[in-house]
């Protein structure tokens, strides 16, 4: 019996998008085996790391999923010069907050014409997103709370009850208060030690 | 003197958090309201650190991009797992080779201890879903988006959903084998056992595609599961005395085993 070719490189750009919209991870699956390669290629090249180019990759990903929400959104090229386009712009703006100043390197045609192409628009796009980054810096490293942190505080924030809480969790009222001081507290200094936190003011003012 | 003076700007820090909390829970007592407008006015740290505050509240309650984060964290990881760009395309070979839980392994030891097997542990013992990934197209376009929602959510476990999918493809195409083909499999993960079989042997009827091995290997499970032991026997005894066909040999150690139990 013959061999079958994999549908994976086939997804248009379309169902890319309907995929992003749905947060799917078979869709973010196909993107990284797609185009993370060349990603992380590009960072490594300008004084990043393969992490820096796991949190860009992250990042372009959720830019282009806001931007799926806003009902003016018009793919006006292909989805990979847009993710491209969107990548190096975050990673510009990166390293521009930081003390790297070297100049840019692009690694080869498609990623530079691609990026090129759309950066105008792109940067647009991004200055009105400086929230998104910070939000971004936030959601990463409530993320790296642990799960008892996460409930907690994300349970206060919708004003669910400490009682309440405590119910859910199967805690007592007070180690939900403890809890909560602390796993704040925690996730505050997390933010403040990040060095990007800083960058991003002063890339503001 | 030195940790008094800690101690209370400790107090101080700690109030404040409490002021800040209370106003975001909206439950400030009369005291804490003047206090915080207070500190409002005269304080520009405090100002920034309420809207500092404001900003992570916000970010928290974004449910659905810390989600997509998640995945996206979670999809990293796993590739990291995997080696950073292998490819998870597979051939049909590869897949169907580890479809079955003996090959690579020879005769799983599981599989064979000297235990009565219910119909239904050996069923859940041989079949496994999520290595099914046969990788053809079931579509003529790529761009059409119910095929691919189709798609998204078999590979995502979603099954449910992917049969309905799946069905609404058959109404417009109901010859087309792989969906049927994957139908079945939605099917059997959904446990709608008489609909996967008969989805099966509408493959198996068909007689010229490149899904009748599978049809009826997944059939003889079908019947394993819910048809009772008599019918899993005969089919798979079809598949095994046929030569050529690729499930031959998993067939007859299957036969071996039910022979064994039962």
């Amino acid at each position: 019996m013959q061999q079958i070719k994999s549908t994976m490189n086939q997804i248009s750009d379309e169902a890319i998008l309907e995929g992003i919209k749905l947060r799917s991870q078979f869709i973010v699956s196909h993107l990284y085996e797609e185009l993370f390669p060349f990603l992380s290629k590009f960072v490594q090249a300008n004084s990043g790391t393969e992490e820096d180019a796991e949190d860009i990759f992250q990042e372009a990903l959720i830019v282009v999923y806001q931007k799926l929400s806003s009902l003016d959104f018009e793919l006006t090229s292909s989805f990979k010069s847009f993710f491209f386009g969107v990548s190096r712009m975050l990673w510009l703006r990166k390293i521009t907050s930081s003390d790297i100043d070297d100049e840019m390197v692009d690694l080869d045609e498609v990623f530079t014409a691609s990026a090129l192409a759309h950066e105008s628009d792109i940067a647009q796009e991004l200055k009105l997103d400086t929230d998104v980054m910070m939000m971004g810096l936030y959601q990463k490293y409530f993320l790296k709370l642990n799960e008892e942190c996460q409930q907690v505080l994300r349970l206060s924030m919708r004003k669910v009850s400490q009682k309440e809480i405590a119910e859910e969790l199967g805690i007592t009222v007070n180690y939900v208060k403890t809890r909560k001081f602390m796993c704040k507290k925690q996730l505050i200094e997390n933010i403040k030690n990040d060095p990007q936190y800083k960058n991003y003011f002063e890339y503001e003012k | 003197m030195i940790r008094n003076t800690k101690t209370t700007s400790n107090m101080k820090n700690d109030y404040k958090q409490r002021l800040i909390d209370n106003y975001f829970e909206k439950c400030l007592t009369g005291k804490e309201q003047k206090d915080f407008d207070k500190l409002m006015a005269t304080d520009s740290e405090f100002q920034e650190y309420v809207s500092f505050e404001e900003s992570i509240r916000k970010a928290i309650e974004q449910d659905d991009i810390i989600d997509f984060r998640r995945k996206i964290s979670n999809t990293i990881s796993s590739k990291h797992r995997q080696g950073l760009f292998k490819k998870i395309t597979h051939s049909y070979w590869k897949y169907a080779a580890t479809v079955v839980l003996f090959v690579g392994v020879g005769v799983s030891a599981m599989f064979f201890i000297n235990n009565h097997n219910s119909n239904d542990k050996l069923f859940e013992r041989t079949f496994n879903s999520s290595k099914i990934h046969i990788s053809r197209a079931p579509i003529s376009s790529a761009s059409s988006v119910t095929i691919v929602e189709a798609m998204l959510n078999y590979h995502e476990g979603n099954y449910y959903n992917a049969a309905g999918y799946f069905e609404e493809l058959l109404e417009k195409d109901a010859d087309n084998i792989a969906v049927r083909f994957y139908l079945g499999i939605s099917y059997m993960e959904t446990e709608d056992f008489d609909k996967a079989a008969d989805a099966f042997r509408y493959i198996i009827s068909d007689q010229d595609n490149l899904y009748i091995e599978h049809a009826e290997w997944y059939l003889s499970l079908c019947f394993l599961k819910e048809e009772g032991i008599d019918k899993a026997i005969n089919q798979l005894t079809i598949i095994s005395q046929n030569e050529d066909n690729y499930y031959k040999e998993k067939a007859g150690k299957l036969l071996t085993k039910i022979n064994k139990d039962f």
